[in-house]
């Protein structure tokens, strides 16, 4: 009987050139390119055409450039970095529940001890973690407890003993001073550490080193920040090069509304309003707000109506950076269409609404709603596009009597008007501020067309509410 | 000799100077619309067939032309089919109407380039439902591109209160006259048949 292998309790993803290799798009793969910190003007990042002609990592950038007459030199933006660990661990987070992140280090912790049911073995976990990080650089350990996952300790396969042999202590989180100290005494590598009685540690290096020892043997635990994902929806991409057109924007519009898709496809959440801030070199932002009329969950959806307003939107200034806001959302609701068939207007519509408000904007494209309400004024109201037609508890008797039209009341002479049938009065509630009684009746005007007028008894005056006709 | 033999019309046909009137069957399967008005409906047969587009010139507002609207406007109801009301001229009073379950979206304020654009986002999205139209005048490539995509049971009304015989590609094209409290109708252009003049009726209140 085959024993299925148990995903072990913690993995530990490192990225080695997180920042490098969201620049390198910039550059052909032949160009030698490094990253280097600003304080030490030491190299911290290289690709493998600068590692071929020599370039190594810690290396001072002035050597860099003996080595390299052609190097492409980039600074170090750390922001920018934790930025993009923020991103992998978000994507990471629709595949594993629980993600911590390490930006000091530039890796990720997740922890799998929850997960026995979802993934059978480590091959699903590597395969579902490669998904989310095709084409970075990363290196994967699995171990018993985080501290040996992040010094990339593999105790699940070896002994403690042995797996700790050929890790230096000069790579552990130790202060500087005490790392030395421990080199002097001739402790290089943690094997070696872990012979040492902890009570003789502590009396010698203090408190951290015997913290450090526990968290290796894993009896005391690490104090990790678990991912919790923020309530709103916020991305910036950077472009490659300044965009001064809609077209060049583009493709970095797609790839924020695809994340956004992907948000909300995870949260079953629907979205009628956004927000596109581009920002230019100078730091001027320019705002392009998207409005929907219904609430729509399609990363091509969003793109035609962000298409519709940007071919209205001039751009200001070349743009450097896009970012895409999103705060109100919705509750993805399912649509019943019962057994017959969904035809093409029942989905064409929704899009078509929001097409034709985005373009003519809210204030001219909308509809109206049927509320309760003593005068015809108010037994309707202006409603949003997508809102439900009609409502409930209308007051109008049924058979009431009213015009097809409705015009804003305008005096009229009544001698230019010939009266027909009976008057109907409507008074409005006494207990709103300015009740009216007025006395509606149908008239004919010298062109013989149908009029709706009323008698207004306190200003002793006709007025023209509606068109019959 | 065959009459149309004779070389003279034979040329005058070659020239278009002459066309040979034929026979034209009037497609009885569309369903129609009632025009509220009974001489008309006659002359149409039946009504104004869906999928089509429709012109009314009318003198001016409020002259009969909401007779039009009935019919289709409970269709719509019935079946909860969209109703697009471009550039109205007044407040549609859903109660009035008798409306509640039809959705209806009002457009109003459109310039001439953004209700060509509304227009043909609606005709080329919708299969069903009705849009009206009031509007001066309408871009003849753009009622040729709306006659060539509408499809299904989208009706197509267009008011428009400009007395115009400019050559469009409406299905039919009708004009209201209202002279000293007499309603009476033209039929500027139907097909299968003749334009007619002067169907008088009696304009009733909705």
């Amino acid at each position: 009987m085959v024993v299925p292998a148990s995903i072990p309790p913690w993995a530990y993803i490192r990225c080695f050139q997180l920042y490098l290799e969201h620049i390198q798009r910039r550059y052909s793969d032949e160009q030698p390119v490094v990253v280097y910190e600003v304080t030490g003007l030491r190299v911290v990042q290289a690709n493998q055409a600068a590692l071929a002609c020599g370039v190594e990592v810690a290396m001072p950038l002035s050597d860099a450039w003996l080595l390299c007459d052609n190097l492409q030199t980039e600074q170090y933006d750390e922001a920018t970095e934790r930025q993009l660990l923020a991103d992998i661990a978000l994507a990471l987070y629709a595949d594993f529940a629980e993600v911590a992140q390490d930006p000091e280090h530039c890796g990720l912790w997740l922890r799998l001890q929850g997960l026995q049911r979802l993934y059978q073995d480590p091959g699903q976990v590597k395969h579902r973690i490669q998904t989310h990080l095709t084409g970075a650089g990363y290196q994967l350990t699995f171990a018993s407890n985080p501290r040996c996952a992040q010094l990339g300790l593999d105790d699940l396969q070896q002994p403690m003993a042995d797996a700790s042999q050929h890790c230096l202590v000069i790579n552990t989180p130790l202060d500087e001073a005490v790392k030395v100290r421990l080199l002097h005494m001739g402790v290089d590598t943690l094997d070696k550490l872990l012979k040492v009685p902890t009570t003789a540690l502590g009396k010698k290096f203090g408190a951290p080193v015997v913290r450090l020892v526990a968290e290796l043997r894993g009896q005391q635990r690490l104090p990790l920040q678990w991912l919790q994902p923020a309530d709103n929806f916020n991305h910036r991409v950077e472009l490659a090069a300044e965009a001064r057109s809609w077209a060049a924007l583009r493709f970095s519009c797609k790839r924020l509304l695809q994340m956004l898709q992907r948000y909300l496809q995870t949260r079953q959440l629907a979205l009628t309003r956004f927000l596109i801030v581009l920002t230019c070199r100078q730091g001027l932002h320019q705002q392009i707000p998207i409005q929907l009329a219904y609430p729509q969950t399609q990363a091509d959806d969003f793109f035609a109506l962000l298409q519709v307003a940007m071919e209205a939107t001039k751009l200001r200034a070349p743009v450097m950076y896009v970012q895409l806001e999103a705060q109100h959302f919705e509750q993805l609701q399912a649509t019943s269409y019962g057994f017959e068939p969904v035809t093409g207007e029942q989905t064409a519509l929704p899009a078509l609404l929001n097409r034709l408000q985005m373009k003519l904007g809210d204030a001219r494209v909308y509809g109206y709603r049927r509320k309760p309400g003593w005068m015809p004024e108010s037994q309707q109201e202006q409603a949003p596009a997508a809102s439900a037609p009609g409502t409930t508890g209308n007051l109008q008797a049924a058979d009431d009597w009213r015009p097809p039209w409705l015009v804003t009341p305008e005096v009229v002479d009544i001698n230019e008007w010939q009266l027909h049938g009976q008057p109907q009065r409507l008074q409005s509630p006494w207990w709103q501020p300015r009740s009216e009684q007025r006395d509606y009746m149908l008239a004919r005007d010298h062109h013989r067309r149908w009029g709706w007028l009323y008698f207004l008894a306190a200003e002793q005056r006709w007025y023209l509410h509606g068109w019959a006709s | 000799m065959n009459s149309l033999q004779h070389p003279a019309l034979q040329t005058m046909l070659q020239r278009g100077q002459l066309f040979r009137g034929q026979q034209h069957i009037v497609e009885t399967n569309h369903q129609r619309a009632s025009t509220g008005y009974s001489k008309l409906d006659q002359v149409l047969a039946g009504g104004l067939p869906y999928g089509q587009l429709h012109e009314v010139q009318l003198p001016g507002l409020f002259c009969g032309e909401t007779a039009l609207l009935r019919a289709p406007l409970q269709s719509a109801e019935r079946a909860n089919h969209p109703v697009f009301w471009f550039n109205p001229p007044a407040q549609p009073h859903m109660s009035g109407m008798g409306l509640s379950h039809a959705r209806h979206t009002l457009l109003q304020g459109l310039e001439d380039d953004e209700l060509t654009w509304a227009v043909s986002q609606v005709v080329s999205e919708l299969s069903t439902g009705v849009v009206c139209i009031w509007h001066p005048n309408l871009p003849a490539q753009a009622v040729r591109q709306w006659q060539r995509r509408l499809h299904g049971e989208l009706l197509l009304l267009v008011f428009t209160r400009h007395m115009n015989n400019e050559a469009r590609a409406y299905h039919s094209r009708l004009r209201l006259q209202l002279e000293q409290g007499q309603l009476s109708w033209d039929v500027l252009k139907r097909p299968g048949g003749w334009p007619v003049h002067g169907l008088g009726e009696r304009l009733q209140a909705w």
